[in-house]
């Protein structure tokens, strides 16, 4: 009887045991997230269009497949299959780019980038259109080429374009928001804010500069010279970037010089 | 294992002495009340670990909030009062924020998908 009701004893220790140790484990992975959620990077947005991604691949598949095939109805209803879906891709893209930019924190650009999705989103809607009147697949593959990809180059030109405006954008609102009110304060104490009024000044320069070649790729996306505009724009995103590197040095220097200053010698107690 | 291993020994340990001893109580079984004592006290524990972590788990404000943007980073325009000493750091984010952008942007630039082979 001892034995049994030690041996009883001992599983039910054993199975508390256990189960503090798992609860503990969950504990202790229910935190990650909260870990995970602070490293995470910011994406693009074409990784979160996995499915539709995937969905426009295997339309390809089948329309290849579909292309060997004698029978031209059967062709010619691959093809617009494989239309609508990269129109899906790419409408879902900007819906995500549009709640995007409305999320994060580049307020002015919010208008602009708006309108530049809405009219690509109405070519695409168009063109869907086109796609269900075409009659042969070779006017299929046209408006593929020259009006799903080409006139929008969603991808390769839009997404960044609008990704650079909404950069271009949250520099200029630091610059004229936390950074003035900075500046301001550091006159007020009576240091010299020259130095750094003037980095300031030329990344905001350069800020609008890459905000206005971004703005001309992004309602412009099926130019020709849309390589040119981002590389252009990249180019004043990264002045802008240099300018405020060397705008915190100034920073770092002034809030130093501002901390000695304001040091006081500590006076003698009368006896 | 180990503990069961040992659990075990003590079993196998207490079982002899009672074999030996059939009607006497010796000190072996004052160390199993202990022993059981202990043993019921971390199964109490255990119970009440369990609902207390239960609990916190189920608790809204533990969770940890879903992002509502892809960036890592704070919002500079919501931060803190703007000061000197935040100046630096404020500078820092928007540095570190630019070139995750710059990152992205030549990635999808340089993307394939708005290419296509038919």
């Amino acid at each position: 009887m001892t034995q049994l009701i030690f041996r009883l004893v001992v599983v039910c220790g054993l199975i508390s045991s256990l189960s503090l140790t798992t609860v503990l484990a969950e504990e202790g992975s229910s935190n990650t997230p909260t870990t995970k959620t602070s490293e995470k990077t910011a994406t693009s947005v074409r990784e979160s269009i996995k499915a539709e991604k995937d969905a426009r691949k295997t339309a390809l598949e089948a329309f290849k497949t579909a292309e060997k095939d004698q029978n031209a109805a059967r062709k010619l209803t691959a093809a617009q299959n494989l239309a609508t879906k990269l129109i899906a891709e790419r409408q879902r893209a900007l819906a995500h780019a549009k709640t995007k930019s409305a999320e994060v924190k580049c307020v002015a650009a919010k208008t602009d980038i708006g309108l530049a999705i809405d009219t690509v989103n109405l070519n695409l809607t168009n063109q869907k259109a086109d796609v269900a009147a075409a009659a042969t697949v070779e006017a299929v593959k046209i408006i593929i080429k020259d009006g799903i990809i080409g006139k929008n180059h969603v991808f390769v030109a839009l997404l960044p374009a609008v990704r650079g405006m909404c950069a271009a954008d949250s520099i200029k609102t630091l610059i004229d928001g936390r950074l003035t009110a900075v500046v301001a304060k550091l006159k007020d104490s009576g240091l010299d804010t020259a130095t750094i009024e003037k980095y300031l000044g030329e990344a905001k320069k350069d800020a609008q500069a890459a905000y206005d070649a971004y703005k001309a790729v992004a309602n412009s996306p099926g130019s020709t010279t849309y390589k040119t505009g981002l590389e252009s724009a990249k180019t004043k995103l990264k002045a802008a970037k240099a300018s405020l590197s060397q705008a915190k040095v100034e920073a770092e220097k002034l809030r130093d010089q501002n901390a000695s200053s304001s040091v006081t010698p500590t006076p003698k107690t009368a006896d | 294992m180990r503990l069961l291993g040992f659990a075990v020994d003590r079993v196998s340990a207490i079982d002899q002495a009672d074999n030996m001893f059939p009607e006497t109580t010796s000190s072996g079984s004052k160390a199993l009340s202990i022993f059981i004592a202990v043993l019921v006290l971390l199964l109490v524990v255990g119970g009440i670990s369990w609902f207390y972590f239960n609990s916190q788990l189920k608790n809204p404000e533990s969770v940890a909030s879903t992002p509502t943007s892809d960036q890592s980073t704070p919002d500079l325009a919501t931060a803190t009062e703007p000061t000197l000493t935040t100046a630096p750091a404020d500078l820092a984010t928007a540095i570190s924020q630019l070139d995750n952008e710059l990152s992205i942007i030549s990635q999808d630039e340089q993307s394939d998908d708005d290419t296509i082979d038919l």
